[in-house]
């Protein structure tokens, strides 16, 4: 059969029509198939997780945020479970909103393999108390995932919380209409359940590898500190921020 | 029954007829992108959905530049934001910046690709509440005092599809 043929012949409309209509699917298919066998691949996994973490975990000591409840945050909120804080401010427009859908992308995947116990909370902190009020902050994290929490605080417990976890923020100058912007720290800062910079990853997190990033570092944690973890732990499940 | 087969050949003629219509209005569709005489081409324009309230929006899109001379972006604006600057976001050494551009050069024959921790227009105070599914104009303006006008859908950013800043840096 000749081109002209296949074109013509009465099975060519009913072949041609659902070869074209099921094309997208396939490559729908073969992009995940080839995205999670890559993600399986452990190696590179393993070695973020190794990269991103201190040699000395950074203990936390004092400060007093308020979250986007209103409510306190102290060293107390960091222990007993793992959380992944990230600097920034809701008038960035680009990296912050960036960042966070990001973390929603990969929280949501790490939920599908990891209990709810056992994910870490997230918390976004942001250096601009001016403009982000606590309501202001509840209802910009909440946008990318309910679970997620906010804080902020005086800029004296901003500069304490900042130093302790070893972040970084500068206000730009201020321009038309009051406008400024703030250079910050674009790392997601892990912190482990005794309450310690355990690591710092550098965003954007490939949410394929994320899970077994996050494995590798509670498997690393728990080998030098089992006792103290266990202990926490079995006081009960800490599941999103507020909880 | 001669009769039959013969009329199903032919509605399946008129059938194969109608599908190769489609896909020749299709081909129409896609060489609409391509206007010879705009300078600038300009795809995958989006407004990344923003948080109710915020007033500081940001949009990506990809910038061709089709002439032999290379193109100065010096401003954007857009009738649904009372300011669009033009911006670039950096990562140094784990620390994020916003740096305003005065302009985005477009080489001849080249291109920019605008997107997340990269370029970006950044839109601010918007005029009315914008969500994914809206679509808003945007206007550039270049050195040479021409303008070009393009569209783009707000959206819901899609995972993970910005400037790539490896872990471990």
């Amino acid at each position: 059969m000749n081109w002209k043929e296949i074109l013509k012949g009465p099975i060519s409309l009913p072949v041609a029509l659902s070869v074209l209509a099921a094309a997208p699917f396939v490559g729908i298919a073969l992009h995940y198939f080839l995205a999670d066998s890559a993600g399986t691949i452990p190696t590179g996994a393993e070695a973020s997780a190794i990269k991103s973490r201190l040699s000395t975990p950074q203990k936390l000591s004092k400060f007093n945020l308020t979250d986007d409840a209103n409510q306190p945050i102290d060293i107390n909120s960091f222990t007993g479970k793992w959380s992944f804080v990230l600097l920034g401010f809701t008038h960035c427009p680009d990296v912050c909103p960036f960042a966070l859908s990001n973390l929603a992308v990969v929280h949501k995947k790490m939920s599908k393999t990891l209990p709810s116990d056992a994910l870490p909370s997230v918390l976004f902190v942001s250096v601009d108390p001016e403009r982000d009020q606590p309501q202001v902050l509840n209802q910009y994290v909440q946008y990318f995932n309910p679970d997620f929490g906010a804080a902020t605080g005086s800029t004296n417990e901003i500069d304490r919380f900042v130093t302790q976890i070893g972040g970084y923020y500068k206000f730009g100058p201020k321009r038309g209409a009051g406008a400024y912007e703030v250079t910050h720290s674009a790392e997601i800062f892990v912190i482990d359940p005794s309450g310690r910079v355990f690591a710092k990853l550098n965003p954007p997190l490939n949410p394929n590898q994320m899970t077994l990033i996050f494995k590798f570092l509670v498997t690393a944690y728990e080998a030098t500190s089992k006792s103290s973890y266990a202990k926490t732990s079995s006081k009960g499940a800490i599941q999103g921020w507020r909880s | 029954m001669a009769k039959l087969m013969y009329r199903r050949q032919i509605r399946w003629h008129l059938l194969n007829q109608l599908a190769f219509a489609a896909l020749a209005l299709f081909g129409l569709m896609f060489s609409q992108h391509v206007r010879a005489e705009e300078p600038i081409l300009v795809t995958q324009a989006w407004v990344r959905e923003a948080p109710p309230n915020m007033s500081a929006h940001a949009a990506y899109a990809v910038l061709r530049n089709n002439t032999n001379q290379e193109r100065n972006l010096v401003s954007a604006n857009s009738s649904d934001y009372k300011m669009v600057e033009l911006h670039l976001s950096k990562v140094t050494h784990g620390i994020v910046s916003m740096v305003k551009q005065k302009q985005i050069t477009i080489p001849s024959k080249g291109m920019v690709k605008m997107m997340p921790a990269g370029f970006h227009f950044m839109l601010m105070h918007p005029k009315r509440a914008l969500r994914a599914g809206d679509k808003i104009e945007i206007t550039l303006g270049f050195a040479d005092g021409s303008k070009q006008t393009f569209q783009a859908p707000i959206k819901k950013a899609p995972a993970a599809s910005g400037k790539h800043h490896h872990m471990g840096h």
